[in-house]
C-alpha cells in the first residue's frame, strides 16, 4: 500500500470588477494511485495592496508562474487605479 | 412372403434398418421448378377433429447405458383450436435434461416461450462481439446484458467509452432517445416511476434546450402530489450548470456551487506580526454565500501596532461588486475575544464590496486602528462571518 500526497492549483478564477484572482489549491491523497481524499485551501489576490496609507502593486512573487501570468495579464493600470479609487472611497 | 403380406406389413408400420452410416430413408425430388420439393407430410386425418389434437411427433431415440430405449429430443405439434377459420397450432422442441424430457422452446398462438417447464436452464444470446449479449440466469432469476453473471434483476454492462472531463471509464450503458420531433426545444425523454395503478409518481426528464443542433439539455426531477396524478417540477439541473427549484429556471436563481475548505487570514493593516500562534480560516460556500470562521493571534512579542485601520486580509473569495450594495457585502462577529480589544463599545467587522478584506470599526463607527487604547494585538481574536461573493 502506497500513500501519496500532492498539491495542485486546480482552480484559478478571475472575478469581479477589479479582476481579483482566486486560487484554489487542492491537496490530493492517493492510495496505490487511487484518490481517496481531496481538500481545498484558498487564497485570493487583489491587484493593489495598501500599506501604511500608500498603494502598491500586490506582491505576487510567491505565486506560481501560471498565477503570475494571469495576474499580469488582467491587472492593467486602469484596473489598479479603479480598484484603489473604490477602496479609498469606502474608507471611513 | 406374399405380396399381400408385404402390403399388410407396410400398412402396420415400417422399420428400415441398416448396419452402416448410410441414410435409412432418403426423399429425393427431381422436380426442376422452384416450388417445394422434396416434401414430407405428416397428416392427422381424424374423422372427429378436436381441440388439442396432436398433429405429429418427431423423436430422436437412443439406448442409454442400461440398454433402455430413451428419447433424446422430441418435436411435438398440437392443434389447440381446430375451429374452421380460427385454427391455432403449437410447436414444441423438447430435449432430455437430467433424465427428464423438458420443453426448451414453444411457439403457440399467443407467444414464444423458452423454458416452459421452469427449470434451472439459462437463456443466452451471442452477438458478433459479445458472448453474453443477453443472458437470462434461470437459477438466480436475473437478466444480464453484456454480462454472464448479473447480480441484480437487470444488469447492463459495457466496456469503457470516451471519458467526460474528470471522469474515467464513462459508460453510456443506457441511452434514451426521443426521435419523434428531432431538434425541438422542449422535446424530452423520461424515466417514469409508477405503481401498479399506472399513475406516474415521479419522473426524471431530460429536456432538449436547443432547437438548433440538439446539443444542450437540462435534467428535470418531477414528482406528483398525493392529491392528483400530475407531475410537478421540483428540481432542475440547467444546461449551463446549477440547480433550480420548483419551476423557476432563471440562471440567476440557480444554486451553482458548493465548496468547503481552508484559508490563511492575516492582519494587513493596523497590526503586523511576523508569526502567528493561530492563523486559521475555514469556509463553506453555498452558491454566492460564504460562511467563514477565523482564529488569529499574533505570537506574543511579535506583534506591532500602528495608526492604520485594523484589517484582516485574505478571506477566500472576493466579495461581490458594488451594486446594489454600495459599501458592504457582509460582515462578521466576534466569537472569542481574549482581551484583543477591551473597550466596552465593542468592535464591528465589515466586508466591503470588491475585496478580500474585513475592516474593523469601533462602536462609534470610526475605524479601529492598531495603536488605539484597548487594542492588544497579540491576544486571541476569533470571528465568524458571512458575505456575498462576486
Amino acid at each position: 500500500m502506497a500513500l501519496t500526497e500532492e498539491t495542485l492549483e486546480d482552480k484559478i478564477e478571475v472575478v469581479g470588477d477589479y479582476k481579483a484572482v482566486q486560487v484554489r489549491t487542492a491537496t490530493v491523497i492517493k492510495k496505490d494511485g487511487t484518490e481517496i481524499s481531496r481538500s481545498f485551501h484558498r487564497h485570493a489576490l487583489q491587484c493593489s495592496t495598501k500599506a501604511s496609507g500608500s498603494w502598491a502593486d500586490t506582491d505576487i512573487s510567491g505565486e506560481s508562474t501560471e498565477v503570475q501570468a494571469i495576474c499580469n495579464a488582467v491587472w492593467s493600470d486602469a484596473v489598479k487605479t479603479a480598484y484603489q479609487t473604490t477602496m479609498d472611497a469606502q474608507e471611513v | 412372403m406374399s405380396r399381400a403380406q408385404e402390403i399388410a406389413d407396410l400398412l402396420s408400420g415400417v422399420t428400415i434398418t441398416t448396419a452402416d452410416n448410410t441414410a435409412q430413408l432418403t426423399l429425393t425430388s427431381t422436380d426442376a421448378d422452384a416450388n417445394h420439393g422434396p416434401r414430407l407430410d405428416l397428416k392427422r386425418d381424424s374423422g372427429s377433429p378436436a381441440d388439442n389434437d396432436t398433429v405429429g411427433r418427431l423423436r430422436f431415440l437412443f439406448d442409454n447405458d442400461a440398454a433402455e430405449e430413451t428419447e433424446a429430443v422430441r418435436i411435438d405439434t398440437f392443434i389447440p383450436d381446430v375451429s374452421d377459420g380460427t385454427e391455432d397450432a403449437t410447436f414444441q422442441i423438447l430435449t432430455m435434461v437430467g433424465g427428464t424430457i423438458r420443453s426448451r422452446v414453444e411457439h403457440n398462438s399467443t407467444e414464444t416461450v423458452f423454458n416452459q417447464d421452469s427449470i434451472d436452464l439459462d437463456f443466452r444470446i451471442e452477438s458478433n462481439g459479445n458472448a453474453n449479449m443477453l443472458v437470462v440466469d434461470a437459477g438466480t432469476d436475473k437478466i444480464g446484458i453484456g454480462t454472464a453473471a448479473p447480480t441484480v434483476t437487470l444488469e447492463v454492462a459495457n466496456a469503457s467509452n470516451p471519458a467526460l472531463s474528470g471522469v474515467t471509464n464513462r459508460n453510456p450503458i443506457i441511452q434514451l432517445t426521443n426521435t419523434d420531433t428531432g431538434y425541438v426545444a422542449g422535446n424530452a425523454t423520461a424515466i417514469d416511476f409508477a405503481t401498479s395503478l399506472n399513475y406516474t409518481n415521479a419522473s426524471i426528464i431530460c429536456r432538449n434546450d436547443n432547437s438548433g443542433s440538439g446539443f444542450g439539455g437540462s435534467l428535470i426531477f418531477a414528482t406528483s402530489p398525493t392529491s392528483g396524478n400530475s407531475l410537478t417540477e421540483r428540481m432542475r439541473i440547467l444546461p449551463t450548470g446549477g440547480l433550480t427549484f420548483n419551476g423557476d429556471t432563471a440562471a440567476a436563481n440557480a444554486l451553482d456551487d458548493y465548496e468547503e475548505g481552508t484559508f490563511t487570514p492575516s492582519f494587513t493593516g493596523g497590526i503586523t506580526g511576523s508569526s502567528y500562534g493561530d492563523q486559521n480560516g475555514t469556509y463553506v460556500k453555498i452558491g454566492q454565500l460564504v460562511f467563514f470562521a477565523i482564529e488569529l493571534d499574533v505570537t506574543n512579542g511579535q506583534a506591532s501596532t500602528n495608526g492604520n485601520q485594523i484589517i484582516i486580509d485574505n478571506i477566500p473569495f472576493a466579495s461581490a461588486a458594488s451594486s446594489p450594495m454600495v459599501h458592504s457585502q457582509g460582515g462578521a462577529w466576534v466569537t472569542f475575544n481574549n482581551n484583543f480589544y477591551n473597550v466596552d463599545t465593542g468592535v464591528y467587522l465589515q466586508i466591503p464590496t470588491n475585496t478580500n478584506q474585513i475592516k474593523l470599526y469601533r462602536g462609534s463607527g470610526n475605524a479601529l486602528v492598531g495603536n488605539e487604547t484597548g487594542v492588544n494585538a497579540q491576544n486571541d481574536f476569533h470571528i465568524a462571518g458571512c458575505y456575498r461573493t462576486a
